[in-house]
Parts: C-alpha cells; sequence; structure tokens
C-alpha cells in the first residue's frame, strides 16, 4: 500500500516537473503564441496536478468528486488541442482544412445519430451511466476525430513540420491508451481497476516525454505554396478527373470481359 | 461485446495511424518537384509504354500461333512463361499511371478553397475501385496467361493513352513553351521574369 502511494506520488512528481519543462521550453523556444490552446491544456493539467495535493488532503470523497469533475474540464480544454491540430495542419491548404472540417462535422453527427438511435432502440438508455464510461465516450469522439484528421493529412500530403507532429503523437498516443483501458475497465469491471490506474499515468508521462522533446524549439514547416493554375474552377478540374476514371473504369470493365 | 470490440478498434486504429505518423518524414516531396516527375512519367509512358506498336507486339497472337505450329514443347511453355511476365509488367504500369493521377488529384485538389469534400469522397473510392479492378485484370493474366482477354487489351492501351492525353493538359504549363510565355511578360525595365 504505502509502495503504491510512494509511486503515485513520483508519477506525479514527474508529471509537474515535465509540464514545467514545456511551459518552461515555450517561453525560451517562443512557441507559446504559435500553439497557445496546447499550452493552454498543459498549464490546465499543471495547476490540477498541484492543486490534487491540497484537495487529497480534504478526504477521499471530496477528491473523488473533485477528480472526475476536473477530468471532464480537461475533456474539453483536450477538444481545444484537437482544434489547434485542425487549424495548424491544414493552415496553408484551403481544400484540405475543408475536407477536414466537413469530416469533423461528420463525426459528430454520427455520435450524434448513435446516441440518438440508442435512447430510441435501448429502454432505459442513458449515454453514460459512469463517469468511466462518459470519460471514455468523450475520449473516443476526440480519437474518431484525430484518426480523421490524420486519415486527410495522409490523403492529401500535407507536411506537418516536427513541432505539431510530436503534439499529435502525443496526445493521440494518450487518447487511445485512454479509450483501450476505459473500454476494458468497463467491461472487465474493478479487477481491471489496478491496471487502469497504472497505465493512464504511464502513458501521460510518455506523452509529456514526447511533447517536451518535439516541442524543444520552433521548427518551421516547409510551405508548399500552389501552382500557378489552381485559381481556377474546382469543380472543373473534380469533373475532369471523374471523366477519365469513368472512360478508364469502362475500358476495364470491358477488358476483363469475355 | 460489441462495445468492447467498437471501442478497441478505434484505439488500435488510432495507434497504428499514429505508428505511420512516426515513420513519416516531417517534411512530404515538394509540390513542384512532383509535378516534374509526374510530367516525366507521362511522356515515359506516352512515348513508350502504351505506344499501339508496343501494345499489339505484347498482346499479339501471330507470335503464339508461329511458336505453336513450329516450335517444341519446351520452347512453347518458356514463350508463354515470357509473354505472361510482360503481359503482367505492362498491366503493373497501368496501376502505376492510375496511382500517378490520383497523386496528381489529390496534390491539386488541397489547394482549392472551393473543394467539395462529398466529390473528393467519391472521387476517392473511385480510384480505390478502378486500382482494384487493374488488381483483378492482372490476376485474369497471370491465371489465364497473356492471351486471356486479347480483344481488349488494346481498349485498356488506349484508355491509358487518354489519361495521359488529359493528364498532359493538366501539366501543360510545365512545358518550356509557357515557360517562354511568362518569359515574354518580364518588364522592360531589365527585371527578368525566370
Amino acid at each position: 500500500m504505502l509502495r503504491r502511494y510512494i509511486l503515485a506520488q513520483l508519477l506525479s512528481l514527474a508529471g509537474i516537473i515535465l509540464e514545467l519543462g514545456i511551459l518552461w521550453r515555450a517561453l525560451r523556444a517562443k512557441l507559446l503564441p504559435r500553439f497557445p490552446l496546447f499550452y493552454a491544456y498543459i498549464f490546465w493539467v499543471l495547476l490540477l496536478d498541484i492543486s490534487s495535493y491540497g484537495v487529497y488532503g480534504l478526504g477521499p470523497s471530496v477528491y473523488r468528486n473533485w477528480y472526475w469533475g476536473t477530468q471532464i474540464l480537461t475533456l474539453l480544454v483536450g477538444y481545444g488541442v484537437i482544434l489547434e491540430i485542425v487549424h495548424k495542419s491544414f493552415k496553408n491548404f484551403a481544400g484540405a482544412e475543408r475536407a477536414a472540417v466537413f469530416m469533423v462535422i461528420a463525426v459528430f453527427a454520427l455520435v450524434f445519430a448513435y446516441v440518438i438511435f440508442r435512447s430510441f432502440t435501448i429502454p432505459h438508455w442513458t449515454p453514460a451511466a459512469t463517469y468511466y464510461e462518459l470519460e471514455r465516450d468523450l475520449r473516443t469522439v476526440q480519437a474518431v476525430v484525430l484518426a480523421g484528421v490524420l486519415a486527410v493529412v495522409f490523403g492529401y500530403r500535407i507536411s506537418i513540420g516536427r513541432n505539431l507532429k510530436g503534439v499529435i503523437l502525443g496526445y493521440g498516443l494518450y487518447l487511445a491508451s485512454s479509450v483501450i483501458s476505459s473500454e476494458l475497465r468497463s467491461y472487465a469491471g474493478s479487477s481491471f481497476h489496478a491496471a487502469w490506474r497504472l497505465i493512464q499515468p504511464y502513458t501521460f508521462l510518455i506523452s509529456l516525454c514526447v511533447w517536451l522533446i518535439a516541442m524543444w524549439a520552433y521548427q518551421e514547416i516547409p510551405e508548399e505554396r500552389p501552382v500557378p493554375r489552381l485559381d481556377s474552377d474546382y469543380e472543373a478540374f473534380a469533373m475532369k478527373t471523374r471523366n477519365v476514371l469513368e472512360t478508364m473504369r469502362s475500358y476495364l470493365q470491358r477488358t476483363v470481359r469475355p | 461485446m460489441i462495445e468492447l470490440i467498437l471501442f478497441l478498434s478505434i484505439g488500435i486504429g488510432l495507434l497504428v495511424l499514429l505508428f505511420a505518423l512516426a515513420r513519416r518524414p516531417a517534411r512530404q516531396e515538394g509540390t513542384a518537384q512532383a509535378l516534374v516527375e509526374a510530367k516525366h512519367a507521362l511522356r515515359t509512358l506516352q512515348e513508350s509504354l502504351v505506344a499501339a506498336e508496343l501494345v499489339e507486339r505484347i498482346f499479339d497472337q501471330g507470335d503464339w500461333k508461329y511458336v505453336a505450329s513450329a516450335a517444341a514443347e519446351a520452347t512453347k511453355d518458356e514463350f508463354l512463361r515470357d509473354r505472361k511476365k510482360i503481359a503482367v509488367a505492362w498491366t503493373h504500369r497501368v496501376k502505376t499511371q492510375i496511382l500517378s493521377l490520383k497523386e496528381y488529384h489529390f496534390r491539386h485538389s488541397r489547394f482549392y478553397s472551393q473543394l467539395n469534400p462529398a466529390t473528393e469522397f467519391s472521387l476517392a473510392l473511385s480510384f480505390a475501385a478502378l486500382l482494384q479492378q487493374c488488381r483483378l485484370l492482372q490476376l485474369l493474366l497471370i491465371i489465364g496467361g497473356p492471351y486471356a482477354a486479347p480483344a481488349l487489351v488494346g481498349r485498356t492501351a488506349a484508355a491509358t493513352a487518354r489519361i495521359c492525353a488529359v493528364s498532359e493538359k493538366s501539366l501543360a504549363f510545365l512545358n518550356p513553351a509557357t515557360a517562354g510565355s511568362f518569359g515574354d511578360q518580364s518588364p522592360e525595365d531589365g527585371a527578368a521574369v525566370l
């Protein structure tokens, strides 16, 4: 018991040191104005980590309520990080940004449709019976949005640079591990609780390390300028591609038929 | 159980994407370089690969009829094996051309502020479907041999040539003549448009 307590304290202390390190580098490398929402998230997490020491002394029930209340707020601040990722990734690519925004809206529409469907088909269904489930659901939405953004980044061959890559890797790693461990905890019950309590802080420590390394100094994103003819009509351009595809398809179909 | 699979798939899927991101170089190829490479690939295809004579030469049954009537069994087998290799390689190049067009389209469309996400999504599906068709054709040639669909190979070549023609129009601004026209716009005070 004492060993576990000491380990938890050490993890918490290591987290605070890393968070302070990230904020210190943000000031030294003048990264704060470039990634304001990301640093607001780090500052918020640091604030919670420091204040948790004081709240813990007020008793377990007070701490539990405070913890879950602030976790939900942390999740909402985390949406700011996702917004920053979308904004920064597609800054120079108006078309790709449009596709990403459309994808984010589609994800929220799907989630909304899923909630409506479940509430109508299952009697007495609630979106989240426990704080664990609520956290898992909200993080899952973030994970799906981030996966969609990455799909757009890959599809359109977007250069994102070292800093943003670090933000995505750190946050994505934490999100993925949270979704997996929260669901396993929800499925397996209290038997997985001990593992869950270990996985969460360790993964977050890894994420903090990734951020500290990636955000050590500012690295300019190589700007890609559009070629001269791209002011012309998009619909005409897309139609031209579609026509070629259709022609190619019809020929290929005829080729494979005996 | 369904929920467990769903959430685990999302988590693992994100991890896979993150792994791909970690392995990906921070800087992607520059647009200008990619366009010049696309132009070079098009020229190679037009001047050699989809030339009617070459396609006719690969898939013409005359050679096979001659070998079948005059050569020994071992020679016939070797001939068919070699022709199949060539036919499959040719289909592979057609597939490469579609991939090149896909690359070209998405590299361009990302800059369009009026981009239509639904059109993009349907185009992405079309590219995927067409590439699958190409793989199927390749499979047919591997299984059925070089003369599995003799009368229709020429149409594939024609389609490829058409793709080359359309892509060439899109890449026309890279031609030296166009560069020359920019050069003509240089002001008289000595400053040059390079």
